[in-house]
């Protein structure tokens, strides 16, 4: 027997020589000024894409990276010179020559107004990022007088895993996105009524378990309100022992499968609270399923109980 | 689920139209409901199995349009008008006394089930306020009488008589008027093909096909000056001639003919009786752009009107004007209507797309614009109904001879749907740049009972109100936007001098409020809450703060919402805070000096 023949065979055989390399697509830059300030980003990107590379903090709400803009919050607008109307920044591509004002009158305004609606008719007492925008842009909700209509409504809490708070929903629709063609598929909830009725809803409005939903809590994942949210964070929240300050956080890879996705693991005095995946992770773009999401509980059961 | 006979052959009829089976949704849904009167469990999940959608899509779908509804209404569904033209002439009067007659509140059905009843927007009856509908069927110039014999003879089991056609559509012609697309209202038959073809039709088709390259179709449609009717006013023209030639993807021709404007009701007359003269100008802008498929988006509340549309393209393509090689040239052009289900928004060019995709009407965002990526992101063509019919009349006489009837940049004639205060209320073909003060005082025979004029809504309630002094203007697009309002979709609305402007604005409020789609937020929250101020000071609970507040947030709608449903609600309340100021004060110290608008109403 020789060495050669001993050696284990690859399954995929090794390539002789150099392997080929995809010639480089050199990708073209657009040049605009934002705020006066010159940035070149390449083509297709969005306002907000150079706007982030210049620094400049735009404020978004329905905006994601990994789903598809759908422009509704326009807290983004931007002034773009030559256009009637304030942009989005988070959808419009960026042409060459444009000049853009992130932070002009008009702007703040807009955005202004955008907040104190919402702020006005939704709870937003668990959206992390309204407290520093209503600052920013000095936005006072409690203007509009006592009698403001709300959208304020009982907590659906129809099943173990997450409830729905919809009195804290922005209708940024992420969540209908990240059910349907944009991540998950499972098309459990989508958009009914119109106007100032409109809601995020289940078919017929029927509890989560009678509907379409598979629980993979995608839909909490994107949620920025806090609307959806965990069972476990909803009832520590109402018995007054959520304390984010006593939380660590770790990173992770999911034992289920062999997909490998990246979890970070929220735990409050060494328990596990909340299950999340990082929108730029490559793997996942955020989402997860069921298993990942909140299949957790095993890692607190002791080896006696095991044996049990 | 086995369907009866008629509802099957239509669900098969509506599957064949188009090339994605979910733009079958919505017709289907409204047609089922016709059968059974309400949209079931079993019969929603049948459709939603032959389109081979889930039970969500059907679902989203259902709830975003105002006509269709899970509960059964009654035998008769009485949908009384309240908006801003019927109310003018005691559209809200009408409403009450329906109710009491019933017993019943709005959306109720009568114990018996015989008779349910609905508060409803704008219906296109705006020349025939007030009115109602009993199911499909039109009932205009009401008096609470007149209602009364109505409601009697549903209750024997009669049929009353729906109105013959659109009120104020046929009359005498006046000397001021041209009539160019109108010229065939008030001939008999005219919705036929004999009728159309005795009187110059299809000859504008002929030359179209045999004797024109489409770049002289574009050419001809630049050189007349024609703007859209629909109320924006982009040169039609020009739109044809941003469809891309060199695409391998099909091209669709959309007429819009969701006519829901309040104050405008001048499409529906055009599809009533002259249906081919809409069908014409498809075909023609079909070869002008190389679209070889049209579809006709007509308002779901105009049943007949969609009835009168079907028969006449059964008989284009029975005698050769539609479907394969049209008249030997080698053209193909094939045409179907589809009806909304009560949306007003899908009067916005990319929601009508959205809908027609069988979707929740909800704009796209643009760039980019239909004309590149529209019907099933394929270029699309969309233009209004009235636009698209006076395309025979330009191609048949000359795009010269078109605009030189009108002014300088705003070529030719339009239909205007005169409503509210006056004596003659009607449908007139004028000139553009016809004076608006002898539109008022000649056309529509001046403001009725003697009394003055106090303002004037130029095309439809999207736009800024004018005041009595502001009316000496020429109506074309470019004067009447220098007056600081809008030509839009010609449905001019006058009020009288009793006219409480605080009640007008709080009306027009409603309905914008009612119809935003929900999409954005400045929009669904700021219709929502300007909605509630107005209430709340039409009713004297008012405060101070609040006249710079609404002003504030209208000025924030403007320009700031998704799709241009902000600004129309935006545009006519900056108008109103800032020329009738005086009368929110008034409200504020608990006093209107004005009559309300039902008293105005019974003294017309």
């Amino acid at each position: 027997m020789s060495d050669t023949a001993s050696a284990p065979q690859p399954l995929i055989p090794v390539p002789r020589g150099p392997v080929p390399k995809a010639p480089l697509r050199q990708r073209k830059m657009v040049e605009l000024k934002i705020d006066g300030k010159s940035v070149s980003v390449p083509e297709g990107s969005t306002i907000l894409d150079a706007a982030r590379k210049l620094g400049i903090d735009t404020p978004t709400l329905c905006f994601l990276e990994s789903l598809a803009p759908v422009n509704v919050c326009r807290v983004c607008v931007v002034e773009l010179e030559g256009s009637r109307t304030l942009v989005p920044a988070c959808s419009r591509k960026v042409e060459p020559g444009m000049s853009v004002q992130t932070d002009s009158e008009r702007v703040r305004l807009s955005r202004r107004i955008v907040l104190e609606f919402l702020a006005s008719s939704v709870n937003v007492s668990t959206a992390p990022a309204f407290p520093e925008y209503l600052k920013r842009y000095d936005a006072h909700p409690e203007r509009f007088g006592l009698s403001a209509a709300t959208v304020a409504q009982p907590v659906k809490v129809d099943n173990d895993l997450y409830v729905r708070d919809y009195s804290k929903c922005i209708l940024c629709y992420k969540c209908v996105e990240a059910c349907g063609v944009e991540a998950q598929n499972t098309f459990a909830i989508a958009v009914a009524g119109r106007g100032f009725s409109a809601h995020i809803s289940t078919e017929y409005d029927v509890p989560l378990p009678d509907s379409a939903c598979v629980y993979c809590g995608n839909c909490i994942g994107v949620c920025p309100t806090g609307a959806l949210m965990f069972k476990s964070e909803y009832d520590m929240r109402q018995a007054g022992t959520w304390d984010e300050s006593r939380q660590t956080h770790t990173d992770t890879i999911c034992p289920y499968c062999g997909v490998g996705c990246n979890l970070t693991l929220d735990a409050q005095d060494g328990k596990i609270v909340r299950v999340m995946s990082p929108v730029g992770n490559a793997v996942t773009h955020g989402s997860l399923c069921i298993k990942g999401r909140f299949g957790y509980q095993f890692v607190e059961i002791q080896p006696a109980q095991k044996e049990k | 689920m086995e369907l009866p006979p008629p509802l099957e052959a239509k669900f098969n009829d509506l599957l064949g139209r188009y090339p994605v089976k979910r733009s079958a949704l919505i017709p289907m849904m409204l047609y089922a409901q016709d059968q059974f009167g309400s949209l079931g469990d079993e019969i929603l999940e049948e459709i939603a199995k032959r389109l081979d959608l889930n039970m969500i899509q059907v679902t989203e779908t259902l709830a975003y349009y105002s006509m269709l509804r899970r509960k059964p209404a009654g035998r008769y569904h009485i949908q009384v008008c309240t908006n801003i033209s019927c109310m003018l002439r005691g559209g809200n009067e009408l409403y009450q006394h329906v109710q009491r007659r019933l017993g019943i509140g709005n959306k109720e059905v009568s114990p018996t089930g015989t008779f349910s009843l609905e508060e409803v927007e704008c219906m296109g009856a705006c020349t025939g306020a007030p009115a109602l509908q009993v199911n499909y069927d039109f009932h205009e110039n009401l008096t609470p009488e007149k209602v009364d014999i109505l409601l009697e003879q549903l209750q024997d089991g009669k049929k009353p008589k729906p109105e013959p056609v659109t009120s104020g559509s046929q009359h005498d012609r006046l000397p001021a008027e041209v009539p160019v697309i109108s010229r065939r209202f008030g001939i008999a038959n005219s919705h036929k093909i004999d009728v159309y073809l005795q009187t110059e039709g299809y000859q504008a088709l002929e030359k179209a096909l045999k004797q024109m390259t489409p770049d002289q179709i574009v050419d001809e449609v630049k050189k007349s000056n024609l703007r859209g009717r629909g109320g924006a006013g982009f040169p039609t023209g020009m739109k044809w001639s941003f469809v891309p030639k060199d695409t391998n993807k099909p091209k669709y021709i959309l007429a819009n003919c969701d006519e829901s404007e309040p104050g405008t009701c001048k499409d529906r007359p055009l599809m009533e009786m002259d249906p081919h003269q809409l069908i014409e100008g498809m075909v023609i802008a079909g070869k002008a752009v190389g679209a070889h498929v049209g579809y006709a988006y007509i308002r779901g509340e105009y049943r007949y009107i969609i009835d009168i549309m079907d028969a006449a393209i059964s008989e284009a393509y029975a005698k050769g004007y539609l479907g394969k090689n049209i008249l030997g040239s080698g053209f193909d052009f094939d045409l179907v209507t589809h009806t909304g289900a009560g949306a007003y928004e899908c009067g916005e060019e990319s929601a009508l797309m959205e809908s027609l995709e069988g979707k929740r009407g909800y704009p796209r965002i643009r760039p980019p614009f239909p004309a590149v990526v529209g019907l099933y992101g394929c270029p699309t063509v969309i233009n209004n109904a009235e636009s698209l019919s006076t395309i025979p009349a330009i191609i048949r006489q000359g795009g010269e001879w078109y605009a030189n009837l009108g002014t300088p940049k705003n070529g030719g004639t339009r239909l205007y749907s005169i409503s509210g205060h006056v004596n003659r209320p009607g449908i007139y073909e004028l000139p553009l740049g016809f004076p608006l003060r002898r539109l008022i005082e000649e056309v529509a025979g001046g403001i009725a009972g003697g009394k003055k004029l106090k303002a004037v809504i130029p095309g439809g309630s999207s736009c800024p109100l004018l005041s009595a002094d502001e009316i000496d203007i020429p109506m074309d697009y470019d004067s009447v936007a220098k007056a600081g309002s809008m030509l839009g979709s010609g449905g001019t609305v006058i009020m009288d001098e009793d006219t409480c402007m605080v009640d007008m604005a709080r009306r027009i409020m409603h309905f914008y409020a009612h119809e935003s789609c929900g999409w954005c937020i400045p929009c669904r929250e700021g219709t929502a809450w300007l909605r509630k101020m107005l209430d709340r000071f039409h009713e004297g609970g008012g405060r101070e703060e609040d006249i710079p507040l609404i002003d504030e947030l209208s000025k924030n709608m403007l320009g700031r919402t998704f799709c241009p449903l902000g600004d129309a609600a935006a545009l006519p309340t900056i108008s109103i805070v800032k020329k009738w100021r005086n009368e929110f004060e008034e409200h504020l110290q608990g006093k209107c000096s004005h009559r309300p608008a039902e008293v105005i109403a019974a003294a017309l």
